[in-house]
């Protein structure tokens, strides 16, 4: 077998460990944050697929210790198929995101209330299965959004890890519908050599003629019946093969010039 | 002018096959393949969908169902026979189709989707009605339907956190809930008869239930990665489960218990992913195909198919023939000939075994050859060879049928004082024996024997060169070759035996050389050897056997294990034998599958490996526990691939070269993430063979790219360059080897050479190269061809960032260096002064050593911001002579052009972007290449799209869209034919493309 060429170590894995995060994902959060300013002010939040929890820790840190203020107010939930170790001000729940059940879990814990953020790092078992590994990553976006489009509130950002394959356009062109601006951003720590990238959604704008409705027995195609990006249309018969609408996101590289490249190595 | 392009063909995963009557049929991307399963022709390929690839498939009623993503396809079965292009008949799910069946009576269709939804639809694809369990939503990795009646249907579905659900189509009610996997399902399928359910997942294990109580029978634990697929066979008895692992496992069910019990392991694929898996029942073959595009038949019964494969005799089965032994006597030798065996045993008993009758018999004893004996012979000849320390040779030729002794011939050579090794080798109806003893100063005796009447004509004393202990014989053209230990090759010419060999040192990396073998001679009187050493190397030398000139022109190394010996197959492909562990294995080296395997206990045996008087057929003899072991390979009865893959991996560049190798066929090269290099070989046509798969990087590939029509070189992670040189004499195949490895700044180095570039001294094979690393790293060296030396002449250095992409470029009296770090920059230098080199014309002219300091590289000359992000790839066209244009594709999905130019004065830099689309693709363009003399450019993006654009007027015009099946489209390379352009891309996989310009 051969060895990979991926090399190991690198600059933010060092970094991450000196300041306390247990991923270097957190600095590609911050160097998106850096570049939109999305976490300014937002008091209640939704880290999905959240494990290990840098993220969550980079959440932590902004809404609580660098503001103390209203803590009673403010809420971080993180969700995450495998267990996560505690974090302060974070609540965890251990659960699959695509199931219907999950969703009304996190709802139940916002109580009512709207979220001002919400992000997804998500990433599912790659099989191989070029195809297959990029549909589920999309429906992990797909659920996320499910979420969203209960959860968030007019204007809210929904931030989510995407891989450049080869049905972007058409996920860009269904999160279009329901966001003022869609932006693809690449942060500096990110590899270069990877697909990974975000889809960064700025203003929350859901379509006035359509009602989002959860319910634990409709699948995430079901739920966006009648809102556009839904496939599925009323009358049942399979339709045949068409172009769906594809759209290309504006692209942006996040961290500054003087940040690292994790694709250097010294 | 408008580009016509034209996919060839395509080469990339599989991810279904199945049996179909005397047909395997095989989902191949977007097409679905059709092969005769016996003489494994090519029957049809069929495209049934636009984009998406083949999943899944089933054949009934004369009714042929695909799926896969959210494509969805009925077609009747004759038109898949025939019909080249079905695709109109494709229908789109609004969810993955994560398996479907036809209903029992065949009228309906069941779609089982990712979300745990069944939709029923009739034969045009008409939902009629869905399906669901109340609740139970989440997505699904694998799943399948069992159609037990019109009554009874099941859905067996593997979640990703929650295990298997079993749940009745027609109640929506979950049967069972099966929990004991950790990790996602990969498979889950229930056995015909309805008892069983098998699952496998992310733990590595297979489950059995038990359908009816609910319970876990058993697990299967064998595999070591993770299992994609299971198969119940032969009446639900048994299982099949194909892993990551590169194997298929075979597991006897037990009815009465569910025990699950691993009888058999093939080794199947070179790659992790075999995804595919199917079993004939009644021919007892299994079909497996995989990421690495093969499609893939194993003969379940490969042991038993025709009775008399494994044989075993230990020495009381023998004397039940009526045969007396000594007490203690025992097996020392043996020779396979055209009736059976012969074999000699430690009381210099000769016996025979007839292969037709299984009897046993015995010839003779001869006392003589009582102790440290050696047992050899020639099966053209029919004849056996002992000899013993003293330097006695016996020969012993038989009739054809074995029955006889025709003749026998004894001799003594007594000019040895011990002999050691006695090798045999034959030609035209002569036979030469060359004795050696173990004192390096005393001659190789070779004696000549003619075979007919037996009958010594001369005898030779061959001068031993310095260490020297031959291990393997060859004759060709009144030459003796004999390889050696210490890696020696000496060629002894037998018209002029006084004078001393030609000797060759250290061929190969090795020690002991296995086996040397004549392969052909060139038109210019060169004769071409493949040789092998024990520790797995193998090379091929090209020869002048009257001057002992040689040039290795291939070396390489199989995957693992000893090799003993390598040869041409009649269909020319290259096959290797050796043990591997405590097995021995023969192996098709060229298309990369083994052949058979058996477990013998290691190469410390006695064994005899030889053809069984037809190419297609072996015999393996070998001693374990004190028994002889016959094994036999007869040439299987169904082909052993119906289609050969490429890489496993992605394909991380490829490269054609230039001139073409014959009419209408080219050569080219591929470096994937599995480490490999491939020489492979392309008709116009598009069909692709792999000639050579090459391990010499040890990680995974950066780039390869022929530098001129000889030379290729290649890079990767730490730091490993290597400049490769094509052999385009011989017939049998091109042949490639390294001659110089670019030197690392470390012992242990870790940094990857991203790119490099060539350029060529004027009239001289010597050139400056420039290699760029992920520390940011530049360095210049020399290349001089006399001493096949590179050596350092400049270094430099470019903020932080990793360098992805570098060109040198003559310009007029300058050479410019341009690189494309991470950061969105061209960044160029003037390195004309630096480097001490002279250009005229844009040629370059001649280099001096700097004999000073290295020089070191000035700050840069120029940078332009061209893209938003990293710079993926970089083609160079020199405009005129002060001027170049730069095509780029970069991370932010932009394309562009740039200019450089060399100021009048000649001592400034000037660069600028002309023109630029930055939506040139949804994802990251990987590759862009010029076209048409530089008319058209065509970039390829991860987005599986080619987009061809005019750039006549170095304004970047969109003129066309195709869609690539190969995901993770990372490279390309075109050369020109007769009509156009030949066109490849490489990913997961690959594709050829014929390019044609036409006038509107
Ligand atoms: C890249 S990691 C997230 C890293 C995290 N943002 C951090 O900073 O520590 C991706 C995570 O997605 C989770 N995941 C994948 N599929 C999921 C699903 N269906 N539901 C919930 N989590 C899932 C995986 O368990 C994994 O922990």
């Amino acid at each position: 077998m051969g060895k990979s060429s991926k090399d190991k170590r690198d600059l933010y894995y060092r970094k991450a460990k000196e300041q306390g995060f247990r991923a270097r994902s957190a600095f590609k959060l911050l160097q998106l944050d850096e570049q939109f300013h999305f976490l300014d002010n937002v008091t209640r939040v939704v880290d999905l697929c959240a494990a290990p929890g840098s993220w969550s820790q980079v959440l932590s840190r902004r809404l609580f210790e660098d503001d103390p203020e209203n803590a009673a107010s403010k809420r971080i939930v993180a969700v995450d198929l495998q267990p996560m170790f505690p974090i302060d001000h974070v609540i965890t729940i251990q659960a699959d995101i695509t199931h219907p059940k999950t969703l009304n879990k996190i709802m139940d814990l916002f109580e009512g209330e709207k979220a001002d953020f919400v992000c997804s790092d998500g990433a599912p078992d790659v099989t191989g299965l070029h195809d297959l590994d990029e549909y589920v990553q999309q429906q992990l976006i797909l659920s996320a959004l499910q979420l969203t489009t209960c959860l968030l509130r007019e204007g809210g950002v929904f931030v989510a890890k995407i891989f450049r394959g080869r049905d972007i356009d058409m996920l860009y062109s269904q999160l279009g519908y329901l966001f003022e601006r869609v932006v693809c951003a690449k942060p500096r720590s990110s590899r270069g050599t990877s697909l990974e990238s975000f889809v960064v959604c700025l203003g929350y704008k859901p379509p006035t003629n359509w009602k989002p409705h959860l319910d634990v027995n409709m699948s995430v195609e079901d739920f966006f019946q009648g809102c556009e990006i839904g496939r599925l249309t009323l009358d049942d018969k399979l339709p045949e093969y068409h172009e769906e609408a594809r759209s290309i996101a504006d692209f942006i590289l996040c961290g500054g010039l003087d940040s690292f490249d994790s694709d250097a190595t010294y | 002018m408008v580009l016509k392009a034209r996919e060839l063909s395509h080469y990339g995963p599989s991810i279904c096959v199945k049996f179909h009557g005397d047909y395997v049929v095989a989902g191949y991307g977007v097409f679905v393949q059709v092969y005769e399963v016996l003489s494994g022709k090519l029957v049809n390929q069929s495209r049934v969908f636009h984009n998406n690839k083949v999943h899944g498939l089933c054949v009934e009623n004369g009714l042929f169902l695909a799926y896969g993503a959210r494509s969805v396809s009925v077609v009747p079965w004759q038109a898949i026979l025939s019909s080249k292009d079905n695709s109109k008949l494709e229908k789109m799910c609004p969810e993955w189709v994560t398996s479907a069946e036809f209903s029992f009576d065949g009228s309906a269709v069941y779609l089982l989707t990712s979300y745990n939804k069944v939709l029923c639809c009739d034969l045009e694809l008409e939902v009629l009605e869905t399906r669901v369990v109340y609740g139970e939503r989440a997505i699904l990795y694998s799943g399948t339907i069992t159609v037990q009646s019109a009554e009874k249907v099941h859905i067996n579905a593997g979640t990703v956190m929650d295990g298997v659900f079993i749940w009745d189509l027609f109640s929506e009610k979950n049967l069972h809930h099966f929990t004991g996997h950790e990790g996602s399902i990969f498979y889950v399928t229930a056995s015909k008869n309805g008892r069983f359910v098998a699952s496998c997942s992310d733990d590595r294990s297979i489950k059995l239930w038990d359908l009816e109580s609910g319970s876990l029978l058993s697990t299967g634990w064998g595999h070591t990665a993770r299992i994609w697929n299971l198969q119940f066979f032969d009446n639900d008895t048994k299982l099949i489960s194909a892993s990551e692992d590169c194997t298929c496992r075979v597991w006897e069910v037990s009815q009465l218990t569910g025990q699950l019990t691993q009888t058999d392991v093939h080794e199947i694929h070179l790659s992790k992913n075999v995804w595919g898996l199917d079993v004939d029942s009644r021919r007892m073959i299994a079909a497996t195909s995989g990421n690495d595009g093969r499609i893939k038949l194993t003969d379940l019964r490969l042991r038993t198919r025709a009775g008399d494969e494994s044989q075993a005799f230990s020495i009381d089965d023998i004397s039940r023939c009526r045969i007396d032994f000594a007490a203690n006597e025992i097996v020392k030798g043996f020779f396979w000939l055209h009736f059976g065996l012969v074999v000699l045993t430690s009381e210099g008993q000769v016996l025979k075994y007839s292969d037709q009758n299984s009897v046993w018999s015995s010839i003779f004893q001869n006392q003589k050859f009582k102790s440290f004996s050696s047992t050899t012979g020639v099966q053209k000849l029919n004849l056996v060879v002992f000899s013993n320390g003293s330097g006695d040779v016996l020969i012993v030729k038989f009739s054809q049928d074995g029955t006889q002794v025709l003749n026998t011939l004894e001799i003594a050579v007594t000019e040895l004082s011990k002999v050691t090794t006695c090798l045999v080798e034959s030609f035209d109806g002569e036979l030469f024996i060359a004795l050696q003893s173990p004192n390096p100063r005393d001659a190789l005796v070779c004696v000549k024997i003619d075979s007919a009447p037996l009958k010594l004509t001369e005898k030779y004393h061959l001068t031993r060169p310095a260490n020297f202990n031959a291990s393997s014989i060859l004759y060709h053209d009144n030459f003796l070759l004999f390889g050696s230990k210490f890696s020696t090759l000496a060629i002894f010419n037998l018209r002029e035996s006084e004078t001393s060999a030609h000797v060759l040192n250290r061929l190969l990396p090795g020690d002991t050389i296995t086996s040397v073998r004549f392969v052909e001679k060139s038109s210019n009187d060169r004769s071409l050897f493949s040789v092998t050493d024990r520790e797995g190397f193998y090379c091929f030398v090209s020869i002048d056997l009257n001057n002992g000139d040689s040039d290795i022109v291939l070396e390489n190394k199989i995957s693992k294990g000893f090799l003993e010996g390598a040869f041409y197959d009649p269909s020319g492909d290259y096959i290797t034998y050796g043990f591997k562990s405590n097995y021995f294995v023969m192996f098709n080296e060229t298309r990369q599958f083994e052949i058979m395997s058996e477990l013998c206990g290691g190469s410390h045996r006695q064994w005899l490996f030889l053809p069984n008087y037809d190419p297609n057929e072996f015999v393996f003899v070998y001693v374990k526990a004190s028994r002889i072991n016959i094994r036999k390979l007869h040439s299987s009865f169904v082909p052993q691939t119906l289609r050969d893959g490429l890489h496993g991996r992605e394909i991380r560049d490829l490269t054609l070269r230039p001139a073409s190798y014959n009419t209408r066929t080219h050569v080219f090269c591929s470096g994937a993430e599995d480490t490999t290099i491939k020489l492979n070989r392309i008709k116009e046509s598009g069909e692709a063979r792999t000639i050579w798969t090459f391990r010499k990087h040890t990680s995974g590939l950066q780039r390869c790219k022929f530098v001129s029509d000889q030379y290729l070189i290649s890079s990767a992670a730490r730091e490993e360059l290597y400049l490769w040189k094509l052999c385009t004499d011989f017939k049998s195949n091109p042949y490639m080897s390294i001659i110089a490895v670019l030197p690392t700044s470390t012992k242990l180095p870790d940094l990857r050479i991203m790119d490099f570039d060539v350029k060529f001294i004027e009239n001289s094979q010597d050139f400056i190269l420039v290699t760029v690393y992920s520390d940011s790293a530049i360095k210049l060296w020399h290349f001089e061809h006399a001493s096949q030396k590179f050596a350092l002449i400049a270094i430099g250095k470019y903020e932080t960032c990793c360098l992805l992409n570098v060109a040198l470029i003559p310009l007029k009296e300058t050479l410019l260096l341009l690189i494309s770090p991470s950061d969105g920059y061209l960044v160029a230098w003037d390195v004309t002064k630096c480097l001490n080199i002279n250009l005229r014309n844009g040629k370059l002219q001649d280099w001096k050593p700097n004999f000073s300091l290295m020089p070191i590289l000035p700050d840069y000359a120029t940078r332009v911001l061209v893209h938003r992000a990293g710079v993926k790839s970089l083609q160079v066209k020199s405009a005129n002579g002060s001027s170049c244009l730069i095509y780029t594709g970069g991370d932010d999905n932009a394309v562009a052009i740039s200019e450089f130019a060399v100021e009048e004065d000649e001592l400034s830099i000037k660069g600028q972007v002309l023109s630029s689309d930055t939506a040139g693709a949804a994802s990251t363009i990987t590759a862009v290449n010029l076209l048409n003399g530089g008319k058209g450019l065509i970039t390829a993006s991860v987005d599986q799209r080619l987009r061809y654009y005019d750039v006549t007027k170095n304004q970047l015009t969109l003129q066309d869209v195709f869609y690539t099946t190969n995901a993770d489209t990372g490279c390309l390379d075109v050369v020109s034919t007769a009509t156009g352009s030949l066109l490849l891309i490489g990913g997961v996989g690959f594709s050829a493309w014929s390019l044609r310009d036409v006038k509107k």
